[in-house]
């Protein structure tokens, strides 16, 4: 902040050009990490998240306001950019943020004269923020229907302890299941994920036109994969569905699985949730 | 000034600072920003069985043996260990996959924390913001080109100098990004300043000449340190924003004329002198910053200093490098600094830029006369002011300045004047200040001291002025005998004193005295000279000296006709030895009187 303010007045002084917008980004920018950082730790730490998004969601609305009034294009786009990723980040907080920023944002870069060329790295954000902020709130869904499998399950394991002998015993070798009510549901979130993959992907496909540091890549991709992962979780959970639909369900789905993991495989990617067995960043459960 | 010029310098400095902001703005767009992951649900042993299994290596789980370990698309919850036995085996397959994924290459993904990441592949952005400012000198020194063509032309000393600005520009600033902070803005500014003024003195002085690689030093030497020195705080980064501002042009014009003067002596021996040069211009920086710009000495002032100082880099090196005990910066910070600090504690009106030509007047005669007359156990850079202010101090006793400022007939100029007639003698006086001697002080005091008495104005200034020259050279030829810190200031005062004295009551012209402007100019250097070889017979016979110029200037007013100045000097030149040596002489005879003058006829 102070090295922002001395930078500004710096400017100020020297040109007698006013500052820059660009100089209220700093500000900005730091809320933001600091904000994400509070909100990793957060996290893993399976404490309350929500003043931490609200914070995120703030940052998200000074951040847009601060982009309408840009002068200079590079510079809105950055403020867009800013606000997307906040509003990505601030989950429930900002889920009427996303799309307006993003919306905005993705106008801004096409108003640049060579496109996301002119600002590689804030337009493919920009572009990323919207399927990712759709994939996380559809990941915390799942989280809840995992939830809701775990109770069935104990609720199962219950049952089977009162019953005697071959009774016990047959049912000790199924699993509980999550009522047939929830499987369109779990279907509605295996397509929604599949196609944030799909646009994730085709942002993935295009960044070789953009000169983004190459650290950007790979980092898309954990971000493909993370997708994946969470789609194979609602294909799973259908399978931990009630009746014979759930395993008809299952068994159809996996085709589309399948085409999703030959999409990463496609682009050099091992389709392999090795990774992200071990990531921490899960909400409390 | 061309008025081209003055255009040409203020759309420099637009361009420059616009082509900061700009700088600025790319900075902060382009620095590292959050990509942060996105939320996992929970991906768990069985989740991960099911994905490695389903479809790829569906069949495996249909038969032996993992076919008892598999039912209902989930590990037989009944079968000890199926879940844990799944998991390996989708490892493995997993792992297998990879490696024979020969039409694609295959990689596994890290997934970290949150990631920063650039805007720009590296190499593949917008020009950093070294390249910016380089290519904005360039386009600067174009525009020069327009109207001073002949300055930068194949070779011209204006080429050299952007040739020397080109290549510092890295030291200048960092090209990294990250470091892209308020030394790296002020770089910049400093750099058009230099360059502005650089071309601007070699179109107006042409007949400069200056090599390549000095101009490259000098620039190195003259704006590093100035660059590197930008204070922390955002108070002190702004008055050093403003004096540079102010003074780094005309400082670096300065150090232009000066390293063209003596190209030889700056860059041309075994002293790196650029050091001193940049020493300098950090430390009249530095002092400008805490005294400040208006505050006590004007710019001119401060530049002038700066100047002279240059001027004994240039002609006395040694003074400033190869010292064991000091830096060359300590010692340029340490004479800008104590000479301000000694002329802001100076009575007015010294304790301005005329205490400034005062010191500069030091510096000039140390670099044409050496140090001789300095303390060889003081440092010479502590002295220069002390120097000044024993001149100053004199002047305000003698004078009888109680506090307030230094006021006599004399204009501030003619004051300073006066002032520089005592420091050159006493700078080209061996041991002058030898000691902690302040002699000097009591001889400005007892010149003051009749100066004061001349209330009917019977001396111009400019006899004052000759006056001071003589009496100051054969007091320092004397030294402690015609002036001292006794309360009256030694004979020397007195018998000035007394012949004003003498000359007042006598009533000047309009009495018909003669002993007014010149003859009484020559009346106090006579007597003053006649003495100083017999201070102890003066002292002794000092009424008598005065009794000896009260009677003639009373035989001339009342011999008018006959007598005049020249007879009254001829006389007292004559007679002034006799009543050294027996004493008062009582009134003459007209016959002695004229036998005297015949002498003077005769000879």
């Amino acid at each position: 902040m102070r090295l922002h303010l001395i930078l500004c007045i710096s400017a100020f002084a020297f040109a007698a050009n006013g500052c820059g917008s660009a100089a209220q980004l700093a500000p900005l920018n730091d809320k933001l990490n600091s904000a994400d950082t509070q909100l990793s730790n957060a996290r893993k730490a399976g404490a309350d998240t929500a003043s931490i998004e609200q914070q995120l969601a703030q940052v998200s609305r000074d951040a847009s306001a601060d982009a309408q009034s840009a002068k200079d294009p590079k510079d809105a786009v950055a403020f867009y950019r800013v606000a997307a990723v906040a509003a990505w980040q601030a989950g429930p907080a900002g889920s009427n943020l996303v799309l307006p920023a993003t919306t905005a944002g993705i106008t801004a870069c096409e108003a640049l004269p060579q496109h996301d060329k002119d600002a590689p790295r804030d337009c493919s954000l920009i572009r990323l923020a919207l399927p990712m902020a759709v994939q996380d709130a559809i990941a915390l869904q799942l989280i809840d229907l995992k939830k809701k499998r775990t109770t069935a399950q104990s609720d199962h394991d219950r049952h089977c302890q009162e019953l005697q002998g071959a009774e016990a015993a047959a049912c000790r070798s199924t699993r509980g299941k999550l009522p047939a009510t929830d499987l369109p549901s779990e279907t509605t979130m295996f397509g929604d994920l599949e196609t944030q993959f799909g646009k994730v992907s085709d942002l993935r496909d295009g960044l070789h036109n953009l000169d983004v540091p190459p650290a950007f890549t790979p980092q898309t991709d954990a971000q493909r994969l993370i997708v994946y992962c969470n789609a194979v979780i609602a294909w799973r959970l259908t399978a931990d569905t009630d009746a014979d639909a759930g395993a008809a369900q299952f068994a159809e789905l996996t085709s589309r699985k399948a085409a999703m993991a030959q999409r990463l495989e496609a682009s050099g990617v091992a389709a392999d949730c090795t990774p992200v067995l071990s990531m921490q960043t899960t909400p409390p459960m | 000034m061309d008025p081209e010029l003055i255009l040409f310098a203020i759309r420099s400095l637009i361009r420059l600072g616009q082509e900061g902001a700009a700088a600025l703005d790319q900075y902060e767009r382009d620095k590292a920003a959050l990509f942060p992951n996105g939320i996992s649900a929970g991906f768990d042993h069985i989740d991960f069985i099911t994905e490695a299994f389903i479809p790829t290596h569906q069949e495996l789980l249909q038969r032996d043996p993992l076919v008892k370990l598999w039912r209902d698309n989930a590990p037989a919850p009944d079968v000890p260990g199926a879940e844990q036995t799944l998991f390996a085996m989708a490892v493995q397959l997993k792992a297998n996959d990879a490696k024979t994924a020969s039409s694609f290459p295959q990689r596994a993904v890290a997934i970290g924390g949150a990631v920063m990441i650039k805007q720009w592949a590296s190499g593949k952005g917008p020009l950093s913001p070294l390249g910016r400012i380089a290519i904005t000198i360039a386009d600067i020194g174009l525009e020069f080109v327009g109207t001073n063509p002949s300055v930068l032309g194949v070779g011209g000393t204006g080429e050299k100098l952007i040739g020397g600005l080109a290549t510092n520009l890295s030291s200048f600033i960092p090209d990294d990004g990250e470091q892209f902070g308020p030394k790296t803005q002020f770089a910049e500014r400093a750099i058009g300043i230099f360059l502005r003024a650089g071309l601007t003195t070699l179109s107006e002085q042409s007949g400069l000449l200056l090599g390549k690689q000095d101009l490259q030093q000098l620039v190195k030497s003259s704006l590093k340190p100035v660059i590197d020195a930008l204070p922390a705080n955002l108070a002190d980064q702004s008055r050093w924003h403003d004096v540079t501002d102010a003074l780094l042009g005309p400082a670096a014009s300065t150090a232009l004329t000066a390293l063209a003067a003596n190209p030889g002596v700056f860059f041309g021996h075994g002293f790196d002198s650029s050091t001193a040069i940049g020493a300098l211009t950090q430390a009249l920086l530095s002092e400008a910053s805490t005294t400040g710009l208006t505050n006590q000495f004007s710019q001119s002032g401060f530049i002038a200093l700066y100047k002279a100082a240059l001027g004994v880099v240039a002609e006395r090196p040694e003074l400033f490098l190869g010292r064991a005990d000091k830096p060359a910066e300590q010692i340029a910070s340490d004479l800008l600094s104590k000479v301000a600090a000694t002329l802001k504690g100076a009575a007015p009106p010294f304790d301005s830029d005329l205490g400034i030509n005062l010191a500069v007047d030091v510096l000039d005669t140390l670099k044409t006369h050496g140090p001789a007359f300095l303390d060889k156990n003081n440092p010479w850079e502590n002295v220069v002011g002390s120097m000044v202010l024993q001149v100053v101090d004199g002047l305000k006793n003698g004078l009888g300045a109680a506090g307030a400022g230094i006021k006599s007939l004399l204009s501030r100029q003619q004051l300073t004047d006066l002032a520089g007639v005592f420091l050159k003698q006493a700078t080209q006086t061996p041991g002058m200040l030898a000691g902690g001697n302040t002699e000097l002080q009591q001889i400005v005091q007892g010149v003051a001291q009749g100066l004061s008495q001349d209330t009917q104005s019977l001396l111009t200034p400019e006899s004052w002025l000759t006056i001071a020259s003589a009496v100051a050279a054969e007091a320092l030829a004397n030294p402690q005998r015609l002036f001292t810190a006794l309360p009256g200031g030694g004979i020397g005062a007195a018998l000035i004193g007394d012949l004003l004295s003498v000359a007042q009551a006598a009533g000047g012209r309009a009495q018909g005295s003669p002993l007014f402007g010149p003859t009484l100019e020559e009346a106090i250097v006579t007597g003053v000279r006649a003495v100083a070889g017999n201070t102890d017979a003066a002292s002794t016979n000092q009424a008598a000296l005065k009794d000896l110029a009260t009677m003639l200037t009373n035989l001339v007013v009342t011999k008018r006709g006959q007598l005049g100045s020249k007879e009254w000097l001829f006389l007292y030149r004559t007679l002034i030895g006799r009543v050294l040596q027996g004493g008062a002489i009582g009134m003459l005879a007209d016959a002695e009187i004229n036998q005297i003058l015949k002498g003077a006829t005769a000879t």
